[in-house]
């Protein structure tokens, strides 16, 4: 079933799936159910005995069940009910609310008793009472919509619906087919938690030649004045402009150098349990946001961001820069899912010509296997300025309990993995655990500090 | 031979099934089972001959309020008939067996709390038991039922009266005449229950 964009009554663009043609079994769309079957038996039976043995008394007991069943039955619906799953065609963020209207309607002139309607959806978006089906009394020829409002808990598509429905007529002696109204996709953006990385790029190219940059970013040359935003910094506030508008007003330049950042997400494999946004953070998702969180820094700070996804089906975002950029990555960053097991096609090592040489690479890894290792040694071999940003977390201290060697094994495996990052350094490739804002600060000072001392040559 | 945790895992779930369903029940849905229990409860009461009452009041109470709950838990199964047409036996046994007038008063009743517990199963059989019920929907399904027992027991309350005020004149025509009319009746619902909608 197609769905399409419609926009809602305050402007907000929303994607609507409706239910088409219902199946219809062989009886018919509106079926009888017990109910009918018991009322004509017990009828049958007052009725019969009352003539059988001459007793009135079993008339007058069987006088409300039939004129209830005809009072019922002289209104028929012929149509089932349609039911239409409305949800926001706009990405949402990640805890942020989210609203889906779910229209009912009555396509017959004829009334219904009620429309129970139940709609399927995602763990991930928590809607108030969303497991529990709805009863909707819409009138004939109307349209009843309800609006189900709750909180979307983690990033990623996530499926609303589908949603179905059976109408219920003639005082529940009738009972219709059901009505599918098809999935609708609900796109969550990943949360951005505060991230700042103020120490200079190892290996920013500075603007060349009289020619201006094209890109907005920090630095000198003035591009114009413009409200305030978040994100802004209070330094730029353009004084004189805030003072005679009353409103905020910030000086707009242009970057002041050409830099390109490539944020490699390792997600070979998942650790820790998800629990959204107000729960525990698996690694992908901690990659996920720290993704989200560096590339919109870098793309404020008008540098080139682009994107590798090192999984079972490897991904990648081209470098650009740009606002357009931000949103891309959004949506391409939506996609990550870590390796799913032997469904997945075999890993392959990058190619570390998809990097510019003067990128500076971002590997969020949590280092849980050789692969990683390998794939991030052999980046920083091919002449890659690399910094690798440990996001297995708490996850590593995590307490294991079972047999004295589980502990044993764990103690092993904490070694082995000190010995990965050590092997690491000894490559050049500094690792640094995530802890949000400047996570990279003293990393990528180290590194610049290397990149701008002389160099000893072999002649 | 069946393992322990099978076993385990049926109690568990013949426990817990039924307390996660109490925990998760809805006030709508409820309201409409209770409605049928205690119509059933009222239906028994009024059918059962005094004699039952009285001496072995609280068997009866026990069995009847066991078979009226069970019309309010299973709402959907063929339990609703059979309960409603054991009332329809109760009240020929006490009618005929223990001699019970049918004073109007009681027919009245009788009949109203038939046609309330059939109502009300009929309504209880397809809301889930969890559902959200706005109260307007309910409120229209009562004002129905209302009508439908003021126009019923108007005219079969108000016709047993006017019958009993009619002499009666022993005739084999009236038996016939209104086995055919019942018979007709009962193959005229039945072809609407067959006829596509």
């Amino acid at each position: 079933m197609p769905s399409a964009h419609v926009p809602d009554a305050d402007g907000t663009p929303l994607r609507v799936s409706r239910s088409g043609t219902p199946s219809v079994d062989v009886a018919g769309p509106w079926t009888p159910t017990r109910a009918l079957g018991r009322a004509v038996l017990l009828i049958g039976v007052l009725v019969l005995s009352a003539v059988l043995l001459g007793r009135a008394d079993l008339i007058a007991l069987a006088a409300p069940l039939a004129l209830g069943v005809a009072f019922a039955l002289r209104e028929r619906p012929t149509q089932v009910p349609r039911v239409e799953l409305a949800v926001p065609a706009d990405p949402v963020a990640e805890g942020g609310e989210v609203a889906v209207n779910l229209r009912v309607g009555n396509p017959n002139y004829e009334p219904m008793d009620l429309v129970v309607v139940r709609v399927q959806h995602s763990r991930w978006v928590g809607l108030r009472d969303g497991d529990r089906p709805l009863v909707l009394g819409p009138s004939p020829r109307r349209i009843t919509q309800v609006t189900r409002a709750g909180a979307a808990l983690r990033w990623g598509h996530h499926e609303i619906g589908p949603a179905t429905a059976f109408g219920v007529a003639c005082d529940g002696l009738l009972i219709s087919s059901q009505a599918i109204a098809p999935a609708a996709d609900l796109r969550v953006h990943p949360l951005m938690p505060p991230f700042r990385a103020d120490s200079a790029m190892p290996r920013a190219t500075a603007l060349v030649g009289t020619h201006r940059s094209r890109r907005a970013g920090e630095g000198g040359e003035l591009a114009g004045v413009r409200r305030y935003g978040p994100g802004d910094r209070l330094r730029r506030v353009d004084w004189r402009v805030t003072l005679r508008t009353g409103e905020l007003h910030v000086a707009h330049t242009l970057s002041d150098r050409d830099a390109s950042v490539v944020v490699l997400l390792d997600v070979l494999y998942e650790a820790g349990r998800s629990g959204g946004v107000h729960g525990m953070a698996s690694v992908v998702d901690t990659t996920v946001r720290a993704s989200a969180a560096i590339t919109e820094h870098y793309l404020r700070q008008g540098d080139r961001v682009g994107l590798l996804e090192y999984s079972g089906h490897p991904r990648h975002l081209r470098a650009a820069g740009g606002r357009r950029q931000l949103q891309t990555a959004m949506e391409w960053l939506l996609r990550t899912r870590a390796t799913a097991g032997s469904d997945d096609p075999p890993v392959f090592d990058l190619d570390p010509h998809l990097i510019p040489d003067s990128a500076l690479v971002v590997v969020l890894t949590p280092l849980l296997g050789s692969q990683s290792a390998d794939m991030i040694a052999t980046l920083a071999r091919a002449g890659r300025v690399v910094v690798a940003v440990d996001t297995l977390g708490a996850l590593a201290n995590r307490t294991v309990t079972g047999s004295p060697w589980t502990v044993l094994a764990r103690q092993l495996w904490q070694v082995e993995r000190e010995n990965t990052i050590g092997a690491l350094q000894e490559v050049g490739v500094p690792v640094t655990a995530w802890v949000g804002a400047g996570s990279l600060d003293q990393v990528l000072r180290d590194m610049t500090i290397m990149a701008t001392a002389p160099r000893i040559g072999v002649r | 031979m069946t393992s322990p945790s099978t076993v385990v895992n049926a109690v568990r779930t013949a426990v817990v099934t039924p307390l996660e369903m109490a925990g998760r029940a809805s006030a709508g849905p409820v309201l409409v089972r209770l409605i049928a229990v205690v119509a059933a409860v009222g239906a028994a009461m009024l059918a059962a001959p005094p004699a039952l009452l009285g001496a072995q009041l609280p068997s009866f109470v026990i069995v009847a309020g066991t078979a009226a709950v069970l019309v309010g838990l299973l709402p959907r199964t063929r339990w609703v008939g059979t309960f409603l047409l054991g009332v329809v036996g109760l009240w020929l046994v006490a009618t005929i067996g223990y001699g019970v007038g049918t004073d109007l008063a009681r027919v009245g009743g009788l009949a109203a709390c038939l046609y309330l517990t059939h109502s009300a199963a009929s309504i209880a059989a397809v809301l889930p038991y969890d559902a959200v019920v706005p109260g307007r929907v309910l409120r229209r399904w009562a004002g129905r039922v209302a009508t439908v027992l003021v126009a019923g027991l108007g005219v079969g309350v108000g016709g047993m009266a006017l019958v009993g005020l009619l002499t009666q004149i022993p005739s084999a025509v009236g038996p016939i005449v209104g086995s055919v009319v019942a018979a007709m009746l009962v193959g005229v619902t039945a072809w609407q229950l067959r006829r596509r909608s």
